[in-house]
């Protein structure tokens, strides 16, 4: 009776560290969130539908959506998430869009009425202008999410591929 | 020391509670696929419920159905035994470290007791001598059952990846695939019987 008892305190004793391994582990977890938004690649173009990158890495975080919804991250970007994840790897899913070229828009400006709508759709600011005056892009801080062309009344912009010496990935700012 | 090792052994594989005993197959074959650690605190924590649901039941049995006559009322105690074990896990991870409660509240047990709980109330009585061999052996139970949740989860993260008929995809397949491995393990019975 007394080595039953001993084998068993021993055995519940293991799946105690067991358990208090995988509390720690899930402790780190709480950062798991920012790790997968910094893989991400930041357009905020929301073609995963989740208002924008972060948003789409807490649900990943959370288990609630799955690692084929961004497009723009392409398949290597799906790759990477099922890294990180532990998931099986596996190509963005069409339903979302299409990986293409990283791009950038553009507005003509001689063609431009300063209706500043194209200003209020822009997810990360690179648009200014002010009503009835001329916009333009800031082409460093444009992610060509492409969430500028429907708001457009006269079809202004377009989007041209992103020139090589630019940043490849636009990068956040640190704060 | 024989003893020990029979019962882990035949907690564990010998009668393991989903593939010979048939009970918790509901909750192996609607597992879906998640990441490993998810399922091996699932696997712990069910490990701990079985070691408490174990000797309470063996306590019981041992306790009030002592009378031939009374022995019809054990599917009742095991019912019990089983709810009351569930009810202290449940009770005890309030009190628990911050970290585990976290962890709980990401993989907890359903409230309600489960078949494969009710089969570790109703096959420890019957097969500890004591209440330390039935808490052994209810640790044991539970950790087959961690063993074959494990073996699923991963089961079903390959299949994800693959193209299966759409009259097999989900739980006809699971049961097919929880079948299959039944028959092998049928391989593992009466070891440790005469340890």
């Amino acid at each position: 009776m007394t080595a039953t008892l001993l084998a068993a305190a021993l055995l519940l004793g293991l799946v105690a560290l067991g358990l208090g391994a995988l509390a720690r582990r899930a402790g780190a977890d709480v950062d798991l969130a920012a790790r997968i938004d910094a893989v991400l690649p930041q357009t905020q173009c929301g073609q995963c539908n989740y208002p924008g990158c972060r948003p789409y890495a807490e649900a990943l975080a959370r288990g609630e959506a799955d690692i084929d919804q961004c497009p723009p991250g392409g398949d290597a970007g799906a790759h990477a998430l099922a890294r990180l994840l532990g998931r099986v790897p596996k190509p963005v899913n069409p339903a979302h869009g299409t990986p293409g070229p990283r791009v950038v828009a553009l507005i003509d400006e001689t063609t431009c009425i300063g209706c500043t709508k194209c200003i209020q759709a822009c997810p990360v600011d690179a648009i200014v202008g002010a009503p009835k005056l001329m916009h333009t892009v800031i082409a460093a801080e444009c992610t060509g999410c492409e969430l500028c062309l429907p708001p457009c009344p006269v079809d202004c912009i377009t989007l041209v591929p992103r020139a090589a010496d630019a940043a490849a990935v636009p990068t956040r700012s640190t704060a | 020391m024989s003893d020990v090792l029979a019962l882990l052994f035949g907690g564990v594989l010998v009668h393991n509670l989903v593939l010979v005993h048939l009970c918790g197959v509901e909750r192996v074959a609607a597992i879906a696929p998640r990441p490993l650690h998810a399922v091996l605190a699932l696997g712990l924590f069910a490990t701990l419920a079985a070691a408490l649901v174990a000797p309470l039941s063996w306590t019981l049995e041992h306790l009030l159905l002592q009378a031939p006559v009374l022995s019809t009322l054990r599917p009742a105690t095991a019912l019990l035994a089983s709810a009351a074990g569930v009810g202290a896990l449940h009770g005890g991870m309030r009190l628990a470290p911050a970290a585990l409660r976290a962890l709980w509240r990401r993989q907890p047990l359903p409230a309600a007791p489960d078949a494969a709980l009710l089969g570790v109330a109703l096959l420890a009585p019957a097969l500890a001598r004591d209440p330390a061999q039935a808490l052994l052996f209810g640790a044991a139970c539970g950790l087959g059952l961690g063993l074959v949740l494990v073996l699923f989860a991963g089961l079903q993260t390959r299949l994800a990846a693959t193209q299966v008929p759409a009259p097999l995809r989900g739980a006809p397949l699971a049961l097919l695939s929880l079948a299959l491995i039944g028959l092998a393990w049928a391989g593992l019975a009466g070891i440790g019987d005469r340890l």
